[in-house]
């Protein structure tokens, strides 16, 4: 058998070892085969004496476990997530992006008795405004793009960890759409975080991520991700948003509303079996916790996108229906601020859907007075009312008023 | 299970390790054998454990199939048949697995009777785990190889450390090794060389190449989205690609060359500083050397080599290099990136003269960053329009402005590490082993691991 040549590599000098070649192969076709003729060289370990070798391996082990309990102790002496302790020494700082991250460290505070669960609807509502009008410290724990699935997760941590009188959650409709356990931002949950054991906290206080966050606190870099230090209202999206109804219309197409935003359908047994599985076990589970189910204030113009694509009647329903589920749990209300005279004012909106704070601290005052609650004597007609209000309102007429 | 996860770290690959060793000290090197074995099936498992009953099936077939032509006459025409057999069932299933979907859909964009075969998941590493025992098939035919343990041979087929992204090794390297009773006791020194290439190797992986990812995913992204490059994106994002595949493949390369060692095991090497080739030939000798082994070896020469001519000779060459590109994926794209190879192949041996070493070094690797393109892009009009804007078709003006400067830091930082710091090999073979060099080590070990949390999938999972 000809035997071909191999170049140790590793070793830097040629080395004879078995042909794995083609019998009838010569040395010159073999130089023939181009690009695809080198033979591979077989590594082989460097070996060194063996106390060399162990002092070796001792010493990375060592440095590695050095460098990374330096990085954990620096880590959760600033927490910058704040996983174990609100931020103390420093201005809390909450990245947007990383509000999945930040979130359930925040849900799992012993401190407060009222949390706000839900989407970027309920997103901007004020904790000191929440905590005077709901009757004690309010939390706002809500997720931007957060789905039923998420909400329900976010619940259960308040629900396991504080002391909670008051839950206040969102039922926008979006949120209810696609299966059970649905995610709308295709990022996964840092499942480390969310959960209550300590053995894979490693996972935030080795990160170099964590550390990246840890370094910019301690040095007063303001760069980086996105973030705010208002620890009132974290998450907050209307300061740096565009209130009216110009705004609103910028870029609508009237004939096809949802063309900018891109919501999919939805069906009444989606949402349905994301409400039952997401909300109404927890619910369920929790007798003494008030329960307060909010539908928000979409503006008019999200009405005529439901009429576009043929969604009023799923959405009606669903709110018959999650209304017939919980009218016999004494712990729940629902709130329907639809029926308000606001929705048709476009100026206290950024886009179909999201309102200002004004509009979030009007709904704060109706829930303490109960003037927005659904009961059976006005659940039809209210519902009647948004049906005929859906299908009077014309969205060519509604944009033209305000470009 | 990635290689860059803490189960595997911390978990598996201790708890693997010890047992093994603990066994082959007891002397029950069978037991240790089918322990690694078994492990490696865990391993492979870890994702899907749908996917075990395939390997297991392909494994059984195969050395059957190996069994019996090592019992026949060599070219007799029974044995012919049998090696059709084997190499046929699995390229068929090969088939089925990778290209169904790519044929189907080009049948029925053809206006072929419109099939369907709903959507078919690729089976973790099978082009691996395939074109392995397609080799040890053709051997015993050859009667190159002879009846091996079927333990041992179920262990070179199931090995974890190569077992999903190569490298792709040969019988006769692996089986002689696994039959040696050194390799199931515990050598410090073996073990501490292992460690070291495994942790370069993360290194490569989950610091510089997936830092790398973050600049070129955008690019790419936006032109599978129809988004408009300037020149300067274009390169921008074909380079940081260049080097993500390079760190990402050959540090997965380096982990599996680390955790074999630390058993005492030498696998291939698959990579040799690919990015100092002087040309795309030489590129290939030093790029995923035990694909461009493969194919030389059983498919180069089982289509004639250079026995027939020249001109045979070169379209052989091309053939090779197109079936290459094919083996990486089931699209057009990899079609024409192994076309594109091939005709570089060629007209490098069709070129009577050399450029100086500086110049050839530098058009091979500009070469091969146009080449990657095509290799990335989603789809022939993406990759199209992308080396259009790259070789000038907007004008070159577009170069400007430069791209973003941490960009161009990483980018050239990287351009400075794939040419002039030596490569794992040659640094295993410097004093890695004085307390500084530990300490760095440890620090980048402890690097590594702090940068799982953002860690991505390995690039070549798919092929």
């Amino acid at each position: 058998m000809p035997q071909n040549s191999y170049t140790s590599i590793s070793k830097g000098r040629e080395e004879r070892v078995p042909a794995i070649t083609s019998p009838e192969l010569d040395r010159s076709v073999e130089r023939d085969l181009a690009g695809l003729s080198r033979p591979i060289a077989a590594s082989e370990p460097q070996t060194k004496p063996a106390a060399t070798a162990k002092a070796s391996i001792a010493g990375i082990f060592a440095a590695a476990v050095a460098t990374l309990a330096l990085l954990g102790a620096v880590n959760y002496a600033v927490d910058p997530y704040q996983q174990y302790r609100d931020a103390t020494f420093y201005p809390a700082r909450y990245w947007r992006p990383f509000q999945r991250y930040i979130t359930p460290g925040l849900a799992k505070r012993p401190d407060y008795a009222v949390a706000i669960v839900g989407s970027s609807m309920l997103e901007t509502l004020s904790n000191k405004e929440a905590s005077l009008l709901l009757g004690g410290t309010a939390r706002n724990l809500c997720l931007s793009g957060s789905t039923a699935f998420e909400t329900g997760l976010v619940l259960d941590l308040a629900l396991q960890h504080a002391p909670i009188r008051r839950a206040m959650i969102d039922l926008n409709v979006n949120s209810f759409a696609g299966a059970i356990n649905h995610r709308a931002v295709r990022d996964p949950l840092p499942q480390y975080l969310w959960d209550d054991s300590r053995l894979n906290d490693p996972r935030y206080l080795l990160s170099f991520d964590t550390a990246l966050r840890s370094l910019d606190i301690l040095i007063g870099r303001r760069g980086g991700p996105e973030y705010s230090t208002d620890t009132d209202s974290p998450w907050a999206w209307t300061n740096r948003s565009a209130f009216s109804g110009k705004h609103v219309v910028d870029g609508l197409d009237p004939t096809d509303i949802n063309h900018k935003f891109r919501q999919g359908p939805r069906t009444i047994d989606e949402m349905m079996a994301n409400f039952d599985a997401n909300l109404l076990t927890r619910i369920q589970a929790h007798p003494k916790v008030q329960f307060d189910l909010v539908h928000p204030p979409y503006s008019i113009l999200a009405w005529t996108d439901f009429q576009q694509r043929k969604q009023v009647d799923v959405t009606l329903e669903f709110k018959h229906r999650v209304y017939q589920r919980v009218k016999s749990l004494p712990n729940v209300t629902v709130h329907d601020f639809q029926s308000a005279a606001v929705i048709d004012d476009l100026n206290q909106y950024t886009d179909i859907y999201h309102y200002g704070r004004g509009v979030g601290s009007w709904m704060l005052k109706g829930m303490r007075d109960g003037s927005f609650r659904v009961t059976d004597t006005n659940l039809e007609s209210l519902l009647a009312a948004q049906r005929e209000k859906a299908s009077q309102a014309d969205p060519r007429k509604i944009i033209a008023a305000y470009r | 299970m990635l290689f860059n996860s803490y189960i595997f770290i911390f978990a598996f690959l201790p708890v693997t390790l010890l047992v093994f060793f603990l066994l082959g000290h007891a002397g029950r090197l069978q037991v240790a054998s089918a322990w690694l074995v078994l492990m490696s099936l865990v391993f492979y498992g870890w994702w899907n454990p749908v996917y075990l009953g395939l390997i297991g099936a392909s494994m059984v077939f195969n050395y059957q199939v190996g069994v019996a032509l090592g019992r026949r006459t060599g070219g007799s025409a029974p044995a012919q048949r049998l090696l059709a057999l084997g190499v046929g069932a699995d390229l068929l299933l090969l088939a089925y697995y990778k290209y169904a979907n790519f044929f189907v859909d080009n049948w029925n964009a053809l206006g072929g009777a419109p099939i369907g075969l709903g959507e078919i998941v690729l089976p973790l590493g099978i082009s691996f785990f395939t074109f392995t025992q397609i080799a040890y098939l053709v051997d015993a035919y050859r009667c190159e190889a002879r009846e091996y343990n079927p333990l041992h041979y179920a262990l070179f087929v199931t090995y974890f450390p190569h077992l999903i992204a190569g490298p792709i090794l040969h019988h006769s390297e692996m089986m002689p090794q696994f039959d040696k009773s050194s390799i199931y006791r515990f050598n410090v020194e073996h073990f501490t060389a292992g460690c070291v290439y495994f942790l370069m190797g993360l290194f490569k992986k989950v610091v510089i190449a997936d830092s790398i990812s973050a600049f070129a995913s955008p690019v790419f992204g936006a032109a599978a989205a129809g988004g408009t490059l300037s020149a300067a994106d274009a390169w921008g994002g074909a380079l940081a690609y260049t080097f993500q595949l390079y760190f990402d493949f050959s540090g997965y390369s380096d982990m599996a060359v680390g955790l074999a060692m630390m058993m005492g095991v030498r696998l291939p090497l698959n990579f040799n500083s690919p990015y100092k080739a002087t040309n795309i030939s030489d590129f290939w000798r030093r790029w995923h050397m035990t694909l461009s082994r493969f194919l030389r070896d059983y498919l180069y020469i089982a289509l004639g080599g250079n026995r027939r001519g020249a001109g045979r000779r070169y379209v052989n060459l091309f053939l090779t290099m197109l079936l290459g590109g094919l083996w990486h994926g089931a699209g057009w794209t990899f079609v024409i990136w192994g076309l594109m190879n091939g005709i570089g192949i060629v007209l490098v041996r069709l070129t009577p003269w050399q450029m100086p070493l500086l110049a050839a070094r530098a058009v091979t690797f500009t070469s091969a960053t146009i080449l990657w393109v095509w290799f990335r892009a989603v789809s022939v009009p993406d990759a199209w329009r992308m080396t259009g804007t790259m070789l000038g078709r907007d004008g070159f003006t577009a170069l400007l402005p430069l791209p973003e400067k941490p960009m161009l830091l990483v980018m050239t930082g990287a351009l400075l590490f794939a040419w002039l710091v030596p490569n794992s090999q040659k640094l295993l073979e410097r004093s890695l082993w004085t307390p500084l060099w530990r300490v760095a080590l440890g620090v980048l070990l402890a690097l590594s691991i702090a940068s799982f949390e953002h860690a991505s999938e390995f690039l070549y999972f798919n092929f």
